[in-house]
């Protein structure tokens, strides 16, 4: 079939000006989309269970960022902050329609980290009282565990995906360390 | 102790390989969610409108035209009659 439209021919270009032009034509937004899809999968993944569902939240994600890219503002945070949040959203939403309890995914190595961090020595034990102070704590904690202790995230990059300031995400990850330490200890 | 879980907690979940989550990108489908979302109707397209609007123009200047002869003939045929 004869095309209508000749397609045109993506150069590669800078992060913001691929962002720019996919405000007006979508297509310029593909080197983006293959760029973070896996990093952004991963993401919600981590706060799934199902890989199928996971996709899904992960297109309708990367739906949301084309549709209101025209409100983005370069803040000079990092764009897939910005993502990570629109995701975030997503994955809430998806908790709040379903009316499930949310996914957590942790491992040893999590464990061992905040262990560490709250000066307790790791053991089983401690993972059983771990995953039961977990469970009382609300979303906003967990989700700042997430970031910093199973994501790994440097302070500037909670900061930008939780939209606070680096000190205000330092503050708070600190106060919920003295909580957990308290609550292990009370345990 | 009577607590109740308010999150799922999965430990040690085996991580996704690159190639299981490579298999999930589909760019064109996000396109084309977001043509169906975004879709003008075809009259607010601009290039649609000013080649509507041109086709108004001319077939306007056509009837005017046409308008005019008929106004010419009309003053001949009622010249001669008289």
């Amino acid at each position: 079939m004869f095309p209508f439209f000749h397609r045109k021919k993506i150069v590669p270009k800078s992060e913001q000006e691929l962002i720019e032009l996919s405000k007006k034509d979508n297509r310029y937004f593909a080197p983006i989309y293959e760029n973070y899809h896996e990093q952004v999968f991963r993401f919600i993944y981590k706060r799934m269970d199902d890989v199928d569902e996971a996709n899904d939240i992960t297109s309708q994600v990367f739906l949301k960022t084309l549709m209101n890219l025209k409100s983005y503002k370069n803040t000079g945070a990092p764009f897939v902050s910005w993502i990570y949040r629109i995701a975030l959203n997503e994955v809430n939403q998806y908790y709040r329609d379903k009316k499930k309890k949310r996914t957590i995914n942790v491992n040893d190595i999590d464990i061992k980290n905040i262990a560490d961090e709250v000066n307790i020595s790791f053991n089983y034990e401690l993972q059983d009282k771990l995953i039961g102070v977990l469970n009382g704590l609300d979303e906003l904690k967990i989700l700042l565990l997430e970031l910093r202790y199973f994501e790994k995230r440097s302070f500037k990059e909670i900061a930008a995906i939780l939209n606070i300031t680096e000190s205000n995400a330092k503050i708070k990850v600190y106060r919920l360390l003295e909580e957990l330490k308290k609550q292990l200890d009370k345990n | 102790m009577s607590e109740e879980k308010k999150y799922k907690i999965n430990v040690n979940r085996p991580e996704l390989k690159k190639d299981e989550i490579k298999k999930y990108r589909d760019f064109r489908s996000i396109v084309s969610m977001h043509n169906d979302i975004t879709k003008r109707p075809i009259y607010k397209r601009k290039k649609v409108f000013f080649f509507i609007l041109l086709l108004l123009i001319v077939a306007y200047l056509l009837y005017l035209s046409e308008r005019e002869e008929e106004l010419i003939q009309q003053e001949k045929t009622e010249q001669t009659e008289k």
